[in-house]
């Protein structure tokens, strides 16, 4: 029963896996049709500003670009913000039919992601029963549960927070994740040695899986902000006008910076209860509250690069450094997480 | 306090004036307490953290580190001159959170006296253009203005603002005439407790480490290694490693004391962790102080036994393999069981034996004890599986004196061989004896003989108090909760302004967001201008926070007379 169950949730994982590959090819494709879409309307700008001043075609194409939006009204759906800059007259209704396109490919990477989750959600589900336990004693156990707690805390505020320019960026991190984890981490199910076999053991992974799963959304958006700023000050150094990238589809880096705070503020609470849930289940397991074990160390140093994270985006002269601040304060995380189980002996070498 | 930095750096740059005592240490004083230096402290204290997860820790491991300075015996002294093995008691590590607990406290205890005065304080009055705030509507109706000035009231107090209504001066009620400013008005605010809960997160993390403190003061703790059938009292000659804080005598140890009577342990026996620890747990008669009845307590781990102030955690297990030894007059000079230490996760262990008591000569013998022996080609005997499966000692011996007798402290797991001399086979190659349990071998030169009688089990107890532990939860507890309060409330203002035009009365409400500094009111700089010429539209929704504002104004507004037909038509 347990064995057939083990392999069950080797095969959700596994169909999971493939999904997420399908769902990163449909965003893939979304993008590649909004790009094409551009350069079209790039051509057709460029004709346009022969006859008038440059800033003038600008302004009006980007009114254009705004009511052709509005009329194919299937895009308001999935990509607000994908309407910026369209053409002008020319060959309007070639791009109307391409940015119906890149919408639906939109739409075919959500739902295969939503695939994903679920199929997920079984392998992780089936895992626990098979191992008749939490399923996160170990790290392929770790890996599987926390790309189910990204993919769902993505799915859940996806409408929210606008996140739908992560969709290819959020699938091709799963699928590296589920990759590793299927091959390099996986581990058969066993039993747990007694220093595990707690109810802490709940309480305290649950919220680490939780907040680590948002800091990781958090950090791709911080990634995000530092390119597109990066993007926004070459536009403006040079004066050119947005080419038809990625980075010219995504939200402003102001708007990203603001939905990576509002991840990484809502991750910060739930990491200080998982430290502090660790806390109380060492005290009962080891005998000591806080030991300076490499875990420990460096869930205390995640934890003082969030604060900093946190002070710095209120701190005036500090604001453009905020996204480093977060990548730094995720690297530290995601050492906690590979390399003091795969480079320093502690207490917690179990995983 | 930025701003005043600023003017003494810029008075300060062209020709330094000499600086006073009290100037320089007001002027320092302002760089500690600045969010700058709290955050450079902050990644210090990273940072500073970092080589102790790396470089053993004479606290976390300190057979680790004796091991590492045997290896590498000209780095460790760098690393002992910084205190690399002992990273968390160093005085630079304790520096930089002593200045950081500074640097906060500078910080915390002047924003603490500002939002007094500000929750004493009335809202601050509608400012005179209300159409230049974020949120801001505006519209007409037939109700009085009297009316429409009470329904929001009403309606602010409804959603737990507090309101204030101005009635208009003789000086501003004649004033203008685009109806901005005039006219009767209510102010409101709301989300005190943001910062609240902003100052109290600061304070507990104060809390936290005044726990952590008085921890380290009033607290002790050891470690006894107690084989099974023995017992342990509660005093400092029978821990084998003890360390007690500067404010802890030994005398305040609790006089309790117990026996361990049964030791039970269970292995994986298949798959990839095979040979792991499955459950383990010790059966104890504790008696909380002489004189006190008996009772039994199951230890395990994630289950420490209470008594009387004290825990007691089960923190490891082992082999005591018992022997009984005559020597070379055929008296019985020891017998008992002898913990061995565990050398791998198999459980092979090493151990010695000494018999001061065997005449003529006194004996001593040193070796494995194999739970599960076998002979590996390569590494020669070692053990396979953790639990006593098969188990057998591998000993060798000596005679000659132990240095027992000269006073100095010598550790129970080594031989001291500067006067022993090891037993040689009739070959000439030191003598090596296999024993499995019941079996006997003579000694050579007729010094006597050994009997591997079985084994027994050990448990090594940690015995502990802590009492910061409480103070530091209830510090922690209150950080997480001021943490929640500063992040989810939000702090807002709201003004609702009553004038008279036309016969009509004109009913105007904007807000401000005070929460995220991101969303103060500004001018929209050259840089975002230009990045929304570039395509990066700025789409309001993404604005979250004014978003929630405007949905705040929006709510309040349909809940005012005169609104519903007009509510986000009539923009100024």
């Amino acid at each position: 029963m347990s064995t057939m169950l083990a392999s069950l949730s080797d095969n959700f994982v596994h169909a999971a896996t493939v999904v997420v590959a399908l769902g990163m090819l449909a965003h893939a494709g979304e993008w590649a049709f909004t790009r094409e879409r551009r350069s079209a309307a790039r051509s057709a700008a460029r004709l346009a500003s022969t006859t008038r001043q440059t800033s003038d075609a600008a302004t009006a194409s980007a009114a254009a670009g705004g009511s052709a939006a509005a009329d194919s009204a299937g895009v308001a759906v999935l990509t607000p913000t994908a309407e910026v800059a369209g053409g002008e007259g020319a060959g309007e209704r070639g791009e109307s039919d391409r940015s119906d396109r890149a919408a639906m490919f939109g739409r075919i990477g959500v739902a295969l992601t939503l695939l994903a989750t679920v199929l997920l959600g079984a392998g992780v589900v089936t895992r626990g029963i098979a191992a008749d336990r939490v399923p996160w004693s170990n790290l392929y156990e770790f890996a599987i549960t926390g790309s189910f707690m990204v993919s769902v805390a993505y799915l859940v505020t996806l409408r929210r927070l606008r996140l739908d320019f992560l969709g290819l960026p959020i699938t091709g991190f799963l699928l590296v994740i589920l990759g590793i984890a299927t091959t390099v981490l996986y581990t058969p199910v066993s039993g747990l040695i007694p220093a595990l076999q707690s109810y802490w053991l709940v309480i305290h992974v649950s919220a680490a899986v939780i907040a680590t799963s948002v800091f990781t959304l958090g950090a791709i958006a911080s990634l995000l902000q530092i390119l597109k700023a990066r993007e926004e000050r070459r536009l403006i150094a040079t004066g050119a006008s947005p080419a038809g990238s990625y980075l010219a589809r995504l939200p402003s880096a102001e708007a990203i910076d603001r939905i990576a705070y509002r991840l990484n503020a809502f991750a910060f609470p739930v990491w200080t209860f998982a430290l502090i849930a660790g806390a109380i289940w060492a005290a009962a397991a080891w005998g000591r509250y806080w030991g300076w074990d490499p875990k420990e160390t460096w869930m205390f140093i995640t934890w003082v690069c969030y604060a900093a994270y946190l002070h710095a985006r209120s701190t005036a002269g500090w604001r453009s450094k905020v996204s480093g601040i977060a990548l730094v304060a995720y690297g530290a995380l995601l050492f906690n997480l590979v390399g003091v189980n795969f480079f320093i002996s502690g207490l917690h070498s179990y995983a | 306090m930025t701003q005043t930095q600023e003017r003494t750096r810029a008075s300060g740059a062209p020709n330094p004036p000499a600086l006073g005592p009290l100037e320089l240490a007001r002027w320092a004083w302002r760089q500690l307490t600045s969010m700058r230096t709290a955050l450079l402290l902050l990644f210090l204290l990273a940072l500073a953290s970092v080589p102790g997860s790396i470089i053993p820790q004479r606290q976390v491991n300190p057979v680790v580190v004796a091991d590492f300075i045997r290896a590498n015996p000209e780095l460790s002294k760098w690393y002992d001159r910084f205190g690399l093995f002992d990273v968390f008691s160093t005085p630079w590590f304790a520096a930089i959170y002593l200045l950081l607990l500074v640097s906060l406290l500078g910080c915390i205890l002047p924003r603490a006296a500002q939002h007094w005065q500000v929750m004493r304080a009335r809202p601050p009055a509608a400012p005179r253009h209300l159409n230049r705030m974020p949120g801001h509507r505006s519209w007409t109706t037939d109700a009085s203005p009297a009316e429409a000035l009470a329904a929001a009231k009403e309606q602010l107090m409804a959603r737990r603002y507090r309101v204030v209504v101005d009635q208009p001066t003789d000086e501003s009620a004649g004033g203008s005439a685009s109806g901005s400013s005039g006219g009767a008005s209510v102010a409101a605010e709301r989300g005190y407790l943001r910062e609240i809960g902003n100052l109290l997160f600061h304070v507990a993390i104060v809390v936290v480490l005044v726990g952590v403190a008085i921890g380290s003061l009033f607290g002790f703790r050891g470690t006894a290694l107690v084989v099974v059938g023995n017992g342990f009292a509660n005093t400092i000659t029978q821990y084998d490693g003890y360390q007690s804080g500067a404010l802890f005598t030994d005398k305040q140890l609790p006089p309790f004391a117990l026996t361990v009577k049964k030791f039970m342990v269970k292995f994986e026996t298949q798959g990839e962790a095979r040979g792991s620890a499955r459950e383990f747990g010790a059966t104890l008669d504790v008696t909380a102080e002489p004189g006190a009845p008996v009772r039994e307590y199951d230890l395990r781990v994630n289950h420490p036994l209470q008594v009387d102030g004290a825990e007691v955690h089960l923190i490891g297990h082992g082999y005591a393999p018992r022997f009984t030894v005559r020597d070379g007059n055929g008296e019985v000079a020891f017998s008992g069981p002898v913990p061995f230490l565990p050398q791998d996760a198999m459980f092979s262990s090493t151990g010695v034996v000494k018999v001061p008591d065997a005449r003529p000569k006194q004996l001593g013998f040193q070796g494995f004890f194999l739970p599960t022996a076998i002979i590996d080609q390569r590494r020669g005997p070692t053990s396979a599986f953790p639990d006593a499966v098969r188990p057998a000692v591998f000993l060798t011996g000596y005679q000659g004196d132990l240095g027992l007798d000269n006073g100095a402290p010598q550790s129970v797991y080594r031989l001291d061989q500067t006067r022993l001399t090891q037993f040689r086979a009739s070959d000439g190659q030191p003598w090596r004896l296999q024993l499995t349990p019941g079996q006997s071998a003579r000694l050579p030169d007729g010094a006597g003989s050994i009997t591997f009688d079985g084994y027994t089990r050990w448990v090594n107890l940690q015995i502990s108090r802590n009492p910061g532990a409480p103070i530091a939860l209830v510090g922690a507890v209150c950080a997480l909760g001021g943490l929640l309060l500063s992040l989810v409330v939000r702090r807002r203002r709201i003004w609702v302004r009553v004038t008279e035009a036309d016969g009509r009365t004109v009913v105007a409400i904007a807000g401000l967001d005070k929460s995220d500094p991101a969303l103060a009111p500004r001018v929209v700089g050259q840089a975002e201008r230009s990045a929304r010429e570039a395509g990066a539209e700025r789409d309001a929704t993404t604005r979250t926070g004014e978003t929630d504002l405007t949905a705040e104004i929006d709510r309040i507004t349909a809940d005012l007379p005169g609104s519903a037909a007009t509510v986000g038509e009539e923009h100024l």
